[in-house]
């Protein structure tokens, strides 16, 4: 599974990243979310800056612990192998990956149904079927 | 009888999605019966003009008409 | 609950800015946004206050919802005194500016005073800096908004206003993420007044609100069965630009400055029409419905052509072509200008001219004359001097009062009130002036099922909207959410883990409303201030589904008296005592 965007039907309302706030930190702080969708506009036009896990398993490569892994088409993290060392961090392409007091934050896809999906109001989001 | 339809805003799924188009009615027909046979919630239905005017659902259709049909709107 | 509780002041004549406490019982009695932008202007602000003078304050104030995941909260309400009216001024401003500003901890700000020079004001958290602004000072307010990406972060949200703001052009407005405006009444000149061109802000905190996960999952519900739905999506299938087929077809699109309410080349300037130079869409903070649509042409790219623009800036200047509509919305939005009184503006003078009343060289459906009165205005050069007067002042000066279609100095939006006589009631007894946003019975009377051409029950009906419109500019909400008060009221209580009912909020909505009054009865005015230009009681439409139409002056009269009435005012116009003391205003 994997999170795809399709920019022509999102309107860069954000609600999917509040949704991942509520979800994954039980407030609401888009820029705690572990996905970021945003459109700006320019003199060029209307210009979309994301960062959305894209399944490239870089950081379940990296991890020295095997904190995290790769199983049933999402990702999970392992704090207790955790050694906080901000490999996959720095690694991460596309700068899901955040640093936590305790460890860090990644996109788990919600353990298969992602609410920043569920929350789409444009089918914009969607969880695709691969990686 | 022919008469000329069109949907606007989100209501364009009860029709034919191309804007204008016809439709074949029945004689004697009336708006109400037409938003039947469409499909079209009341709870949807905003604003039905036929000819440039503005109709309640008794309007009896006539050969030729041509029928609006605008959603609710809010706000402005 | 989702205040911060925290107000930063920021005083631009010493520099000096300091945290206070929200105050508690307000937030109470007047929610947020609209409604405690004004309680806090009307007790801070002396009457009589000159709207340009450094006396005057600029009030951005978020809500109880700001912020949070409730769908289409994201607007910003701007309180101050209006430069073009002298009344009270709350514009609501959408994009993603409110919600940042919450994150970075304040529920409002209060700026006082006035920089010694060009200056910008940038919020990060706790820091607050008034910074130097003489590179940013001249530019479009596109270009501000670009620099200060450039300088600061690509994501900084920012408010700014363009070189109309600066000049205080009294048609002025406030500008965020290029195509979003403060637009009514000047408050991009309240901000030139005092040397402020720009807020930036960035904000990291968070918002809780209680059982965050089941009010999160109790809005996704609203979302998909009261906002995804036919009575909203208009808003994204077309936007506002479909107002201009409604319109037409009940006979109040306002044409060749409100002489008829039909244009033959409507479609020319519709939905239709613009859907086939559609680029793309944007919505606001925590908007599912996204009405903004992006357009290109060979010339220029705009967000919308909202339907204000198109019927102001279009048919009522007898302007068919959609490119140079499209440019003068490009022009207005850079310039920082509200489409909605250049446009009237331009139409009155067209007026003048073919009238022979005074030549300003201008004539409905001349493109090319049309589209350098922005930059004439804006720099305030030229005509652009008398223009930028605004129509009542115009009037004043040369003639053609009967004609100069404003209410208290602010022009008229895109409703011929002669096809929907409750909204010739919601001009005339609006808080600011002449505005849809306070009422809008066109709803009911030109596209429902009530007769437009009576007033009985519109004082009723009226005041109504008055209060849903107050709660909801309070709360804050977009418009475009058809949303019932009793939805309202679900959505506070559960925010606020007390019952709120929607008499509560009703009662919210009627205190505003009556506050605003006081504000401006403060300020001098009186029922003969609550009229309409002659032409709506005087001059027959003469086409379409108003053809014959006007607003006789006695009923008129009849439904303000019943107005006045019905809301507990004396016949002047004035609250009374028990009124002010039940809805505990004083």
């Amino acid at each position: 599974m994997v999170l795809k965007l399709i920019e022509e039907l999102c309107i860069g309302c954000r609600l999917c990243q509040l949704a991942c706030s509520v979800a994954k930190e039980e407030v609401f702080n888009p820029e705690l979310a572990r996905l970021k969708i945003i459109s700006l506009y320019s003199k060029s036009g209307l210009n979309y800056k994301t960062s959305l896990c894209n399944m490239c398993l870089t950081c379940v490569n990296i991890c020295p612990t095997e904190a995290i892994s790769h199983q049933a088409g999402h990702l999970i993290y392992d704090q207790d192998k955790c050694t906080n060392c901000g490999i996959c961090i720095t690694a991460c392409p596309e700068s899901v990956i955040a640093s936590r007091a305790e460890g860090i934050a990644l996109c788990d896809l919600c353990g298969g149904s992602p609410a920043c999906v569920e929350w789409c109001p444009h089918q914009a989001l969607m969880n695709q079927e691969g990686n | 009888m022919k008469i000329t339809i069109r949907f606007y805003g989100p209501l364009d799924k009860y029709g034919s999605q191309l804007g204008l188009y016809q439709q074949e009615i029945k004689s004697d027909f009336t708006l109400a019966q037409l938003v039947e046979q469409l499909g079209v919630p009341y709870s949807s239905l905003g604003l039905v003009v036929v000819n440039s005017v503005k109709r309640d659902v008794g309007y009896r259709l006539e050969e030729n008409d041509e029928v609006k049909f605008f959603p609710i709107i809010a706000g402005g | 609950m989702s205040y911060t509780g925290k107000l930063l002041r920021v005083n631009l004549t010493t520099g000096h800015s300091q945290v206070e406490e929200l105050n508690k019982q307000w937030a109470v009695d007047y929610i947020g946004g609209k409604g405690l932008g004004l309680k806090y202007l009307y007790e801070e602000l002396a009457p009589g206050v000159a709207p340009l003078s450094p006396d005057n304050k600029l009030i951005l104030m978020t809500g109880l919802f700001t912020g949070t995941i409730i769908p289409l909260s994201g607007k910003l309400a701007i309180i101050t005194k209006s430069p073009a009216t002298g009344t009270i001024l709350d514009c609501s401003i959408g994009g993603h500016f409110a919600a940042e500003l919450k994150y970075a901890g304040y529920d409002a700000v209060i700026l006082e005073g006035k920089a010694s020079k060009p200056s910008y004001l940038y919020i990060e958290d706790k820091i607050v800096e008034i910074r130097d602004a003489s590179e940013l000072w001249g530019q479009g307010a596109q270009e501000t908004e670009l620099i200060l990406r450039e300088k600061i972060n690509q994501e900084v949200k920012a408010l700014a206003i363009g070189p109309a703001g600066e000049n205080l052009v009294t048609m002025s407005c406030i500008t965020s993420e290029f195509y979003r405006q403060a637009g009514r009444g000047g408050v991009g000149a309240v901000m030139g007044s005092k040397n402020l061109k720009a807020i930036a802000v960035r904000g990291s905190g968070s918002i809780s609100v209680p059982n965050i996960k089941q009010f999160a999952s109790s809005m996704k519900e609203f979302m998909q069965t009261d906002i995804l739905t036919d009575t909203n999506l208009w808003a994204n299938t077309d936007g506002t630009a479909l107002l201009v087929d409604f319109n037409q077809d009940t006979g109040i699109l306002p044409t060749k400055n409100f002489q008829q309410g039909t244009f033959d080349d409507y479609q020319a300037i519709n939905s239709d029409a613009l859907k086939a130079v559609r680029s793309g869409k944007k919505g606001c903070f925590s908007c599912a419905l996204g009405c903004g649509n992006y357009s290109r042409t060979g010339r220029s790219t705009v967000e919308g052509p909202e339907y204000e623009t198109l019927a102001l800036g279009g048919s009522n200047c007898g302007i068919s072509d959609l490119e140079a509509i499209i440019e003068f919305n490009d022009l207005c939005d850079n310039l920082g200008m509200d489409t909605i009184s250049v446009g009237n503006v331009i139409a009155f003078a067209m007026e003048l001219t073919e009238k022979g009343i005074k030549d300003f060289g201008l004539r409905f459906g001349d493109v090319e004359a049309y589209l350098k009165i922005p930059g004439l205005i804006a720099a305030q050069v030229g005509i652009g001097v008398d223009l930028g007067l605004g129509v009542k002042k115009l009037s004043e000066k040369y003639g053609g009062s009967d004609f100069a279609m404003h209410v208290k100095g602010l022009e008229f939006p895109g409703y011929e009130p002669r096809g929907s006589w409750g909204m010739g009631l919601a001009y005339a007894t609006s808080d600011r002036g002449a505005c849809h946003m306070r009422a809008w019975p066109v709803a009911q009377e030109a596209y429902g099922d009530l007769d437009a051409f009576t007033v009985e029950g519109k004082a009723q009906l009226v005041i109504e909207l008055q209060h849903y419109n107050a709660v909801k500019f309070s709360l804050i909400l977009c418009d475009f959410w058809a949303l019932s008060l009793e939805t309202m009221g679900t959505i506070v209580s559960n925010l606020l883990e007390r019952t709120v009912t929607e008499q509560e909020l009703s009662q919210v909505g009627e205190r505003v409303v009556n506050l605003a009054r006081q504000f401006n009865v403060r300020e001098g005015f009186t029922k003969d201030n609550d009229t309409l230009p002659g032409r709506i009681f005087k001059e027959t439409l003469k086409t379409g589904a108003t053809k014959g139409q006007l607003l006789p002056l006695e009923e008129y009269e009849k439904m303000l008296a019943e107005y006045y009435s019905l809301r507990g005012w004396d016949r002047d116009g004035r609250p009374t005592d028990a009124k002010l003391q039940e809805l505990g205003v004083n």
